[in-house]
């Protein structure tokens, strides 16, 4: 069972404890659920109390109801504590909280009823002063963009081009690096580079508006002084359309998930039709194809000087369900994109303030 | 991690200063430890010294931050769907700090202690373990009571951990050294000298004239410990502190009931334990059950006055017993005694009274398997055992019923508290995890020791 289907039988079971008497609801939240599961459970609740007959005031109640919203290692909890005079019952229901073990793989068992879950294998592409902006790795190195230079390491081989200051960079710099062979092109607020590996490593940038890729077959355009997409969107097969404005945004099978300011992601279905939120992830989000199906790495809502990490989510029915651990960093991730398979995330250590760029593979099951 | 556009400024000013002045971690030096308890051995079992052996041996699964299962000796694991049969494939390349591969046979033989009851076999490089009931909470149990151990010639335990046991005199020294060959990678320290025995006032001292780095602190001391620039680490909240009927004594629970609705507990905590942990009236923390707070913890003044009222006089007099090792425990014992004058009860405290009504006491935390810590806590306590719980629901209901007569009166849940030098650094993740054991392999020390 879910979260609604948990607020809902607890709801039939209050209503029944509550009979006909007037009754006032409080919701309070304990748990790392967000302000708009929060939300989302108090509907819930409230309509199905409401469906069976028990009513709910806002003044002169005989009868109190106090809803909180709790969890434990495993579980979420719905706890209601039903007051009426000296009577007071307490009720329960829950839902799991995140898997504890292996899920299952493509929505199936794998390897005779055994389930899998998805962890993250995190590699040390590069580590430097300057802020790394993305990395790629590529056959027989690495390449990476900063803000002032693409630079490529191979073996005891380093060359670099620098990347002239267009206009006055954003503050919260934020850049996209794609290769594609020997090819390669850096999108920056405002800017594009295109370049080759060889047969020396060479670049040229201009003032640009052009989309940055989200995704294959999908673009945004990127604020030329902020830090954040402005909003249009173009997906194939999707279409156009204008959402508000994004950090990072990652598809998850029909839907597309767009991280915004506040702490919230909002989920969108193929006809743009807003498909909910999810309160508990941190600005930067990758949808990335892994064997047990596609998964979104999502950052937590840590502040920017404080250790972050990068879970795998799967989305299900609109939730978004815990798919593996967690894997931790040393400090806030500054940068997190998606390459097929892989992802490329970017941490500013916070014991020596260097930037080191990770490749995340993920890996399913066992 | 995304900024807003309306950082202030002076957030991003931080963010530089931070960035350029600190330092890498540095390998090297000897961290000085003082602790209370004082084990005869370095056994895996032992709880007295479960942060001393959580340095040397190794669990097939961890906890992180946020209590979730993490892979550490097991690499992956599956569970059938009823979860009565669960699969660990080992970590490849682990050994023993006698140079010993880790294999199945010597997961199996460590298991098979801490988990009585539990069908564990080994299969090639994995280990299967087996119940007749469902196991959802197994991986807790493992993370909390599953550490994996060999013996050598003279019968001492061998663990694969980050730091191996260097000297050991009985309830005095310890000194641990780095573990060069850790499948986790070196620890940063050379070295940890652990001092047994010591009382909190000596650690105290110790800690700040700068003969300890880390050192055990009572909540009442916190500011204390951290004055030159030293910081307070902190467990979760494990300690169970309660009060306890002694049986045969006091058999008419009204005068428990009494006590309990006079109790202030959120005063307590305020003043006596500087609000650190949790005020409860529940016997599994809130962050193991989800639901302490929905036991009833605030004072009732006027109803305890009706009950004691009701009484014999004779019946309201109480002796309640502490344990001066408790921490505070004589401390929230008188302010216990001061509650219950409030509602017309007397209660005479004292020491170590082997025929006292009423014994405050401190129990640790079991299990990390909720049903399994309420069951753990039942037995410590001498209540009835409860059915087995696979909901909580079933739980809380439970836990209800051990808690209705009164024989149990829980009052906090309290932390573990370090002090802790300004030399000491730490790199991620904490070093301090959910059960108090110690990650000591991630801290630095920016100097060596005076």
């Amino acid at each position: 069972m879910g979260m609604a289907g948990a607020a809902r039988d607890l709801a039939r079971s209050v209503a029944a404890a509550a009979a006909r008497d007037p009754v006032i609801l409080s919701v309070r939240n304990l748990s790392t659920l967000g302000p708009g599961e929060a939300a989302a459970i108090r509907r819930e609740f409230e309509s199905e109390l409401r469906a069976r007959g028990a009513r709910v005031v806002e003044a002169a109640p005989a009868a109190e109801i106090r809803l909180t919203v709790s969890e434990n290692l495993t579980q979420f909890l719905l706890v209601a504590e039903f007051r009426r005079g000296d009577e007071r019952q307490v009720l329960l229901d829950s839902w799991p909280r995140t898997p504890l073990s292996p899920q299952p793989a493509n929505g199936g068992d794998r390897g005779g009823g055994t389930l899998a879950q998805v962890t993250l294998e995190k590699k040390l592409l590069w580590e430097q002063e300057q802020p790394i902006l993305d990395a790629v790795r590529l056959d027989d190195g690495v390449l990476i963009l900063d803000a002032a230079r693409v630079l490529l390491v191979r073996s005891q081989e380093r060359q670099s081009v620098p990347i002239p200051p267009l206009h006055p960079w954003p503050r919260d710099m934020r850049g996209r690096l794609l290769a594609n062979g020997t090819a390669f092109t850096a999108w920056l607020p405002g800017a594009v580079c295109r370049g080759a590996t060889e047969p020396r490593l060479s670049a040229e940038c201009r003032e640009s508006q052009e989309p940055w890729p989200l995704a294959p077959g999908a673009t945004a355009v990127f604020s030329p002084a902020r830090n954040f997409f402005e909003g249009r969107v173009a997906i194939e097969s999707w279409g156009a359309r204008d959402v508000p404005p994004f950090y990072s945004a990652a598809p998850a099978g029909d839907v597309w998930v767009f991280a915004g300011d506040g702490g919230r992601a909002r989920i969108y279905t193929r006809s743009w039709e807003p498909g909910g939120a999810i309160d508990h992830w941190g600005g930067d989000l990758a949808g990335v194809q892994t064997p047990c199906g596609p998964r979104i790495l999502a950052t937590r809502p840590a502040g920017i000087n404080e250790p972050d990490a990068i879970q795998p989510f799967e989305l299900v029915g609109g939730m978004a369900n815990a798919a593996g651990p967690a894997q931790e960093f040393p400090g806030p991730i500054t940068a997190l994109w998606a390459a097929g398979s892989l992802a490329t995330a970017v941490s500013r250590d916070l014991q020596t303030g260097r930037y080191a760029a990770y490749s995340l593979a993920p890996a399913c099951g066992s | 991690m995304r900024l807003t556009a309306w950082l202030p400024l002076a957030v991003l000013s931080a963010f530089t200063v931070l960035g350029g002045a600190a330092t890498r971690p540095r390998y090297g030096g000897s961290l000085r430890v003082e602790v209370r308890a004082a084990p005869a051995s370095l056994d895996p079992a032992a709880q007295d010294a479960a942060p001393l052996a959580s340095l040397v041996f190794e669990p097939l699964v961890q906890l992180d931050a946020t209590g979730a299962p993490l892979p550490r000796l097991a690499l992956s694991w599956q569970r059938d769907p009823s979860a009565k049969r669960w699969q660990f494939n080992l970590r490849p390349g682990v050994r023993f700090h006698d140079g010993l591969p880790l294999v199945a046979a010597a997961v199996v033989a460590s298991l098979q202690a801490a988990l009585p009851g539990l069908s564990v076999s080994a299969a090639a490089d994995s280990v299967v373990i087996h119940a007749e009931r469902p196991m959802p909470g197994l991986l807790f149990d493992l993370a909390h009571n599953g550490l994996v151990f060999t013996h050598n010639a003279e019968g001492g335990f061998i663990g694969t951990g980050p730091f191996r046991l260097a000297s050991w005199t009985p309830g005095r020294t310890a000194t641990f050294t780095a573990n060069d060959d850790y499948w986790g990678g070196r620890p940063f320290l050379d070295a940890i000298e652990v001092q047994m025995g010591r009382g909190l006032r000596d650690q105290l001292v110790d800690l700040e004239i700068g003969k300890a780095d880390i050192a055990e602190i009572g909540p009442t001391d916190l500011r204390r410990a951290a004055e030159r620039g030293g910081t307070v680490w902190s467990s979760a909240p494990l300690d169970l502190i309660a009060l306890v009927a002694t049986p045969g004594r006091g058999e008419d629970p009204r005068v428990r009931q009494a006590l309990a609705l006079s109790i202030d507990r959120a005063a307590m905590h305020n003043v006596l334990l500087q609000k650190q942990g949790e005020v409860s009236a529940a016997l599994l923390p809130q962050w193991l059950s989800g639901y302490a707070f929905a036991f009833a913890a605030a004072p009732e003044v006027a109803r305890a006055r009706a009950i004691a009222a009701a009484l014999p006089p004779r019946d309201r007099t109480l002796a309640l017993s502490y344990d001066p090792a408790v921490m505070v425990a004589r401390a929230l014992a008188e302010r216990v005694a001061i509650n219950a004058r409030d509602a017309g009860l007397t209660v005479l405290v004292s020491p170590l009274n082997p025929q006292a009504d009423l014994r405050l006491v401190a129990i640790r935390v079991p299990s990390l398997d909720s049903a399994r810590a309420l069951a753990g806590f039942a037995a410590a306590l001498g209540l009835e055992t409860p059915g087995p719980a696979l909901s909580s629901e079933v739980l809380y209901e439970s836990e209800r019923k051990l808690l209705e007569d009164f024989r149990v009166i829980p009052l906090f849940h309290l932390p573990d508290l370090y002090g802790v030098a300004s030399r000491v650094h730490v790199f991620p993740p904490p070093p301090i995890a959910r059960l108090g054991e110690w990650r000591f392999e991630n801290l630095w020390l920016s100097e060596t020791a005076p």
